[in-house]
This record gives C-alpha cells, structure tokens and sequence, in this order.
C-alpha cells in the first residue's frame, strides 16, 4: 500500500518536472483563414473540417480521432489551428480559455440525418416528423434548451405513455461533439439526442444511441448496424453519393479555433 | 458497386494508396526504432533486476526498474502514449513520431526485460561460478559468459516480441500519427467504404508479420544446429 | 599458504560449517572427504570466496580475503583455480576461447601467447586436437580434463577440486584421476574434495575426515585408512571402502 503509494507519487512527480521543462507554448501565427496556408491543422477524422483542411495549400493536416484532443493539442502549441463546426467551436472555447475563434467563419453548411441509400420510406418517415415537430416549436425549445441564455432549463421529456410500437431504431454517433451529442456522466445528450428522441417518440420507435469513431457513422450506416446516423453531420455531394439524408435540421458553418495570444 | 469500382474508389482515384504506402512506412520506422530502445532498455532493467536477485546489490536501481516494470505492464499501451504526449511533452514542441517511438520503446522494454531476465536466470548458476572462479568481474562474467548464452535462448521470445509490438503501433492514430491503420482509416472517412481500406491494412499487416516469422522460424533453426547441451 | 582460523558458515540460520581451523603448505595435496551434508563442499567453496563465511577468517599469501574488497577478491581468485562437479565449461565458447577466456579478458596474456598456452595445455590433458570443438561435443571425463586446463591457464598456485569425478560416468573416472595425478607429481598445490578412496590414498599428502561441519580427524593416507581413531571415520570408512 505504502509502496505503491510512493510509485504514484514519483510518477506525479516526474510527469510534473517533465511538463515543466518547457513551458513556451509558441505564439499563435493564424490570423485570418489565409494564414492557415502551410500551417498545422488539426480537425476530427472525417468531419467536414477535415475535408476543408485537405484543401488548404501547403498545410498539415494532423487527423485526430476527437475534437477535444485537437483542442488539447491547439492549447499545448502542438498545432495552429483547427477548423471545426461552429456551435462545437463555442462549447470548447467556453471551457478552454487559451483557445478563440476567428471572426471569419466559412460557407455555411446544412446538419441532416443520414440513412441508407434505399430506405427511402425511412426518409418520408423522418422528414414528416421533422415537420411536425418545428411546426408545434419543438425543435426550437429543444435548440434553446442547449445554445440560449436560458440553456439547461427546459429538456425535452417524452410525453407519458409514447406509443413505442414500432420497436427499436439505432442512432450511430459520435459523442465528442458538443452541444450535438456529447457526455453527460454515462449518458449520451445533446440536440441530435433530443431531437431524435423527439422524431421517435413522433413515429412510434424507441431510441437506442449506439456511440462510435465518426469515420465509422456512415459505413455503420450504410452496412445496416444503424438505422440512422446522426452526427451533427453536414450534407456534402460525397456523401449524399453513400447515404440519403433527411431534411435539413439545422444550419452552422465552420470556423477557425486558433491559440489566444 | 462491383468489386474493381470500389477497389479503383478505395486505392487509385486521389492516390488514396499513399495514405496506405505513407502509413506504412510510418509504422515500420516507429515499429524499428522502437523496437531498438525496447531491446536496450530490457537489457540494462534485466540485467540490474537479475544481479539483485543473484547477488542482493543494486537494491535502489532493482527498486526504480520494479516500478517501471509494475506501470508500464499495469497500464494500456494506448495511455502511456496519450500521457506521453499530452502530459510529459505537454508544452514541447516535439515530433508526433518520436513521441511514439519513446512511447512503444519504453513500452516494448518492460516486455523486453523480462523476457532477457529470464533467459539470464536459465544460464546455470555454474557458469557465473565458473567465471568468477578464473578472477572475471561481475560485470566480465555477465557480458561474456551470461549473456551471450542467455540472448540465444530468448532470441526467439525478443523477435516475437518486436512482432507484437508492430502490431501494438496501430494505436499510434490516437495522437493523430497518420500510421498504417490511420491511413486505413482515412481512407473510410473519405470513401465510406469499411471493407476496402480495413481488408487492406489487415493484409499489409498480415504480410509483414508472416515475413517476420519465417525469418525468426530461419533464425531459430540457425541457433538450435550444433546446439545440444 | 592457506590458513583458516575458525571459518563458520550458517544458511539461512543452519550452521553448516562450525568453526575450522586449519593450514594448507605451499605443495600439499590435501584431500577432504567425509559423508554428504558435511560441510566439505562448502569449506572448499569459502577458500575462494565462492561462499562468503558468517565468520571466522581466511589467509591466502598475507592478505586476509573476508576483509578485502571485490576487486581485490577477483586478484586473489586468479591465483586459485576451480574445477567444478559439473565442469561448467561455456557451452558457446569452442574450447580455445573456454580456455584462453579469462587469461585474455583480463589482459594477462594477448590472444596469440593464450592461444599457445591453450594448445600446450590440451596437449598436456591429452585432448590436443579439440581446439575448434565445442564442448557439447565432448564425453563427461573429456569435458573436465578442458575444465583443468581451463584452471591451469591462468597459472594457479593452487587449485580447488570440488568433487571433480561425482557427476561422470564410471569408464571415465580414471581418465581424470590420472590427470590429477599428474598435476600432484609436477608439484602443485592441490585442495580435493573427493569420494574417491584410492585417489586420496594414492595421491594425498594429508587427509581431512569432515563430519558435521567441523574437520573432526585428520592423518596421513596410510595412517587415516589403516588407524582411524573416531568411531565415525571407523563407521564411514567401513561404508566406503
């Protein structure tokens, strides 16, 4: 007891004198979106800002399995810059102070939900319930509840005794992207876990939220592991060509995360 | 989408093959130098836990090789790396790579060290007496009767070790090192296609193992010729 | 040469050797025998340090060995040859380089005057063309003549025999013995350890009967084997002979 105690201690100890030894985080060189030429950037591994980054001339793309780690990574000096979705942005720069967005954002883009090319009934589906629900302003309380001044006070509940007939329909997310799906303690939250709560508890299915690596949404998808993917997942003719989307749910754009100076 | 479409989307369309061949060729550089401070590392921590166990000197050194040896095999491969990276070198501009390489050669060395510790405690007791009896030193005796005999018996287990630890690397991905399996993996994300990209980096790898062990099944024949005691 | 002045050695709290005193001279051949358990070995083995005694002290040449250091144990244990029961030759070593190993490590002679020595030796043991074998390739009595020539590299004043024919079959005693022998007649210093009865008679200057870890008769061989005076040299020599 005693003795693993002490080994604890040295670790502690050591890791600290290490972290120590080189505390000048470089300055931060990205200023504007033109700046990110030749630069390091970090996105998620398939997100859309990885796709962008792709783009960008001359850069580094480091392809980090969460945003969170390319966050961590950003604040430590180890990269530029991150492009990364907007709301997603905010969450992290809420929680991260060494880290900012640029003013300068990108064309937007459109979130939808994503399902299998030929499950088109699955899509009508979906789409009507879509409707429904921004027409009697759940959508918009459930969007207030995670991005207004009043955030947190007023979660979306199932009503009582939803009809739950039509059995089990399985979300494939990744629940590293805040305030879409993120973790609460055990649970998996957030506007998409909402929002499809909501469209379920409108159709008649029960929701299991199936959790996973990004990249593995759509072939999870398309391979019938999951009946939906969704993701904060923006619709991009790429993807559209592997899997049919929903209607538009919500619109961001991405932004630039860089080092405050 | 027949098989040649998805094969040509997969690997030729945008030369999404280099993410494999780059990838590749990372892994093999981690894997090797790796590998290197694993073996140097082993050594040094069995030969210091050995003298203690034969001798009772080193206790202080014996005590730090104990612990390395209690973390570094209590704990996954995967946090060593991720505690490497954003712990130790938090603040130190360093390369991802050479953050892997110490991180699975420091790994690799607990493995390594106790595999040689035990090819050290099979050479006989007699041996040492034999060399220490003609006036060699501790460390002479070590260094030209032990060890020798001890490095032949553990050959194999140091090879097979360096095999694990080709595979282990896959992990690498996790600090966004862009490895064989991330390439792999980068390739899904751009495709949406599992079976392709996964196939492939499982053949790759299944290559390179299966080449590894013939050599070490030739290296083994080699050592066992003329060898009976 | 070798004096002893109430040598103890416990293991683990069991006393294993009581208290011995005892003179080797510069030219004996000092044979020990007694039943198992009794101590012999590990006397022999505390002469070079191989066992480091609980207590008591011992002379070699002027210099009292428990009290010197490592480095100076290593000087004093090229001076004293070992020649084990189970020969502890290196398996992967040809037996050019199991003789002129240490001889060479220790800079005592270059790898030209040691090969020399090693070839004379072989000659001298009787085994001149196994130069390049290895000695998994050797018989038992072959592999403990390589074991003496070993020893006799480094040019011992004295060798410590540590029941050198215990572990061979018996055809290949006598090759030993006779080598042995030899080496008692070209005058050198010699501590056995031996089961060996004929030997002890035929070749030693003085005999030690060991018995519970103390040296509890001792005489010259024709007076040890025709006179014992104790009843447990009487009851062991009736045993073995």
């Amino acid at each position: 007891m005693k003795r693993s105690f002490m080994c604890f201690a040295a670790l502690c100890m050591s890791s600290v004198i290490l972290a120590g030894c080189g505390n000048s985080t470089p300055k931060n060189p990205v200023h504007s979106i033109d700046d990110l030429n030749g630069k390091t950037i970090g996105v998620q591994l398939g997100t859309t800002g990885d796709a962008l980054a792709e783009d960008v001339e001359n850069a580094k793309v480091e392809k980090y399995n969460k945003y969170s780690d390319a966050v961590q990574a950003l604040s430590q000096g180890k990269i530029d810059a991150i492009i990364i979705d907007s709301d997603t942005a905010e969450e992290f720069v809420k929680k991260n102070n060494k880290v900012e967005l640029l003013s300068e954002g990108f064309a937007d883009e459109e979130y939808a939900i994503a399902m299998k090319l030929d499950n088109t009934a699955l899509q009508s589906e979906i789409n009507e319930a879509l409707r429904t629900l921004n027409d009697n302003g759940t959508l918009r309380q459930i969007k207030d509840n995670y991005d207004s001044e009043d955030a947190g006070t007023k979660a979306y509940i199932s009503p009582e005794g939803t009809d739950r007939s039509k059995g089990k329909l399985v979300m494939a997310t990744n629940a590293e992207f805040p305030p879409y799906e993120f973790k609460k303690g055990t649970d998996i939250v957030g506007f998409d876990v909402d929002m499809m709560t909501a469209v379920c508890d409108e159709l008649g299915y029960e929701l299991q939220i199936e959790d996973m690596a990004f990249d593995s949404i759509i072939p999870a998808v398309q391979s019938g592991k999951a009946d939906v993917g969704v993701a904060g997942m923006s619709v991009t003719p790429d993807r559209e060509k592997n899997v049919l989307f929903s209607d538009t749910y919500t619109t961001t754009h991405l932004v630039v995360m860089v080092r405050k100076d | 989408m027949s098989f040649t479409e998805s094969f040509r989307q997969n690997f030729i369309e945008d030369d999404r093959w280099q993410y494999l061949t780059e990838g590749l060729k990372t892994t093999l550089v981690i894997t090797f130098f790796a590998v290197l401070i694993g073996m140097v590392l082993g050594f040094i921590v069995a030969v210091i836990r050995s003298t203690y166990l034969r001798t009772k000197k080193l206790l202080i050194p014996d005590l730090i090789c104990r612990l390395y040896l209690t973390v570094i095999r209590g704990t996954p491969v995967v946090v060593q790396l991720l505690i490497i990276y954003f712990v130790i070198f938090a603040s130190v501009p360093i390369s991802k790579t050479l953050v892997a390489v110490i991180a699975f050669g420091i790994n690799s060395g607990a493995y390594v060290a106790e595999i040689v510790r035990g090819g050290i405690m099979a050479v006989d007791i007699g041996q040492l007496e034999a060399g220490r009896s003609l006036g060699l030193n501790y460390r002479q005796t070590m260094v030209s009767i032990i060890l020798p005999q001890a490095l032949k018996t553990v050959l194999p287990a140091l090879a097979n070790e360096a095999i694990v630890l080709l595979k282990e690397t896959s992990v690498a991905g996790y600090i966004a090192i862009a490895d064989l399996t991330k390439g792999g993996d980068i390739i899904r994300s751009q495709t949406f296609s599992a079976f392709m990209p996964l196939i492939a980096v499982a053949l790759i790898y299944l290559t390179m193992v299966i080449i590894l062990s013939r050599l070490v099944n030739l290296l083994e024949r080699r050592l066992t010729r003329n060898d009976k005691r | 040469m070798i004096s002893v002045k109430d040598l103890k050695k416990e293991f683990h709290g069991t006393p294993v050797l009581r208290g011995i005193t005892e003179h080797i001279e510069k030219g004996e051949k000092v044979v020990i025998i007694g039943p198992s358990g009794s101590g012999k070995s590990t006397f022999l083995r505390c002469l070079n340090l191989m066992e480091r005694p609980t207590s008591g002290e011992i002379w070699f040449d002027g210099q009292e060995l428990t009290k010197l250091r490592d480095r100076d144990i290593n000087h004093v244990r090229q001076r004293m040859g070992m020649v084990f029961q189970h020969f502890n030759l290196f398996p992967h070593l040809t037996i050019r380089k199991n003789i002129t190993l240490a001889p060479v490590k220790l800079r005592l002679m270059s790898q030209e005057e040691a090969d020399k020595k090693a070839e004379e030796l072989l000659r001298r043991v009787g085994l001149p063309d196994k130069a390049e074998d290895y000695p998994a390739s050797l018989s038992g009595g072959q592999k403990q003549r390589i074991a003496i020539a070993r020893a006799l590299a480094m040019n011992p004043e004295v060798i410590l025999f540590d029941e050198p024919t215990s572990a061979l079959d018996p055809e290949m005693v006598g090759e030993v013995l006779a080598l042995m022998k030899q080496l008692a007649d070209d005058g050198m210093t010699m501590v056995v350890v031996t089961h060996e009865m004929g030997f002890a008679r035929e070749v030693a200057s003085r005999i030690l009967f060991m018995a519970d870890g103390v040296v509890m008769e001792q005489n010259t061989p024709d007076k040890f084997f025709t006179q014992p005076e104790s009843q447990r040299l009487k009851d062991f020599l009736s045993k073995v002979l």
